[in-house]
């Protein structure tokens, strides 16, 4: 059963096979968890939130009007209760950026690259926490989830071209809070 | 003419799919690949894990479980619940101000179909004031979410939609469809919750013999 198609695997599931949901939950969880992470929520919030919108999912899998794109109607529940999450997370203190980073240390090989490191992917994941969040999913969507602008414009319901305005003001927001390392005379 | 308002762009064509990362002018290539290995390394161990499937699962089985362990676990669980700023006082009042009522439905004696073990179904009032509303439908987890779900009727013309449903005792989410496109929440309901697509659906809870 695992071959089946998503189309065939929510209509088991419509006509009373419960248990077929759990190979939707099998083949999109990762991708819900990695996502609702790279949104900025913490490991258990994550878990919490994508286990929210699979019962959420199951429970209104009626109005899964294209049942062969479950998974981009599932990423949409996701995206919302990651948003309302946020909201709920908004009054959390966000610790002041490091002021300056000398090197991505991609490769780190000891102690204090893998520290360096460290720091530095802390300081990402606070720039882009504090991109607006239409912003911040469209960044995440494109670069994270590997999506198409076009791709993104159906999950989002935002038209192209305001998915690309999007991406663009909220590289240039991303810009501003990392410019240390991203300058234009800084090799990649 | 700004960078992010230019729609020829050489930007807009790489993001359109249209242009080739190595097609892109020096300088943005030179920063598209710095944000690229910036938000690369987020990518770290974001899987789900190894219990997860179950744990999913677990809370879709316990969605049919008895009521008083939906109900339990429905208070209990942490989730974004907006009360109305006078909600103590609707639950003090509750049996006067809510407009939806209840009362367990006659359960035939003679020749009826009561089933042995099932709650009885409890008549529940649902009440919407919208006076200028052309026709306003009910719908929630107990017509599967149907779009056409239960029609209210304004008997009087004065704006006051009402119709009484058979629910079974437990929680349930439902909302109002204004005019056939509006979907909007109970004002009257002892609590509204997040229904993760964006909208907000309102409880209702059902037991034996009173709605609240």
């Amino acid at each position: 059963m695992t071959d089946l198609a998503d189309g065939a695997v929510v209509a088991r599931v419509r006509s009373g096979d419960r248990d077929a949901f759990g190979l939707l939950v099998e083949r999109y969880q990762d991708r819900m968890v990695a996502h609702a992470t790279y949104m900025g929520l913490g490991r258990a919030e994550a878990l919490d939130v994508v286990q929210d919108a699979f019962v959420r999912a199951y429970r209104h899998l009626d109005r899964c009007g294209d049942p062969e794109r479950f998974g981009g109607w599932l990423f949409r529940i996701v995206s919302n209760q990651c948003r309302t999450a946020a909201k709920r997370a908004s009054r959390r203190m966000i610790g002041p950026l490091e002021p300056h980073v000398s090197s991505l240390a991609s490769e780190a090989a000891g102690p204090d690259e893998r520290l360096e490191a460290g720091r530095v992917r802390e300081r990402v994941r606070a720039a882009l926490r504090t991109v607006p969040d239409e912003q911040r999913e469209a960044l995440v969507l494109m670069y994270l989830d590997g999506l198409s602008v076009g791709e993104i414009s159906d999950m989002t319901g935002a038209s192209p071209s305001a998915v690309k305005m999007r991406l663009k003001r909220g590289r240039e927001r991303l810009k501003a809070e990392l410019a240390p390392l991203v300058s234009e005379g800084r090799e990649p | 003419m700004k960078n992010g308002q230019d729609r020829d762009h050489p930007l807009d064509h790489y993001l359109s799919g249209e242009m080739s990362l190595d097609a892109l002018p020096e300088e943005l290539m030179r920063e598209e690949v710095q944000i690229r290995e910036l938000l690369e390394m987020l990518r770290e161990d974001v899987a789900a894990p190894p219990e997860f499937r179950a744990d999913v699962m677990g809370a879709i089985e316990r969605l049919s479980a008895p009521l008083w362990v939906r109900a339990m676990g429905w208070a209990l669980r942490p989730r974004p619940v907006r009360v109305s700023p006078a909600g103590g006082m609707a639950l003090a009042l509750a049996a006067s101000a809510i407009l939806f009522f209840a009362w367990p439905a006659d359960t035939p004696t003679d020749g009826g179909a009561a089933v042995d073990g099932a709650a009885a179904e409890v008549v529940t009032r649902f009440v919407f004031v919208a006076p200028d509303a052309r026709s306003v439908r009910l719908t929630g987890d107990f017509v599967a979410w149907s779009r056409e779900g239960v029609e209210l009727e304004d008997l009087r013309g004065t704006g006051v939609w009402t119709v009484d449903v058979l629910l079974a005792p437990g929680v349930h989410e439902y909302t109002f469809i204004v005019n056939g496109t509006e979907w909007l929440p109970d004002p009257r309901a002892v609590s509204q919750v997040d229904d993760g697509f964006g909208r907000v659906n309102s409880v209702v809870i059902v037991s034996n013999g009173n709605a609240l």
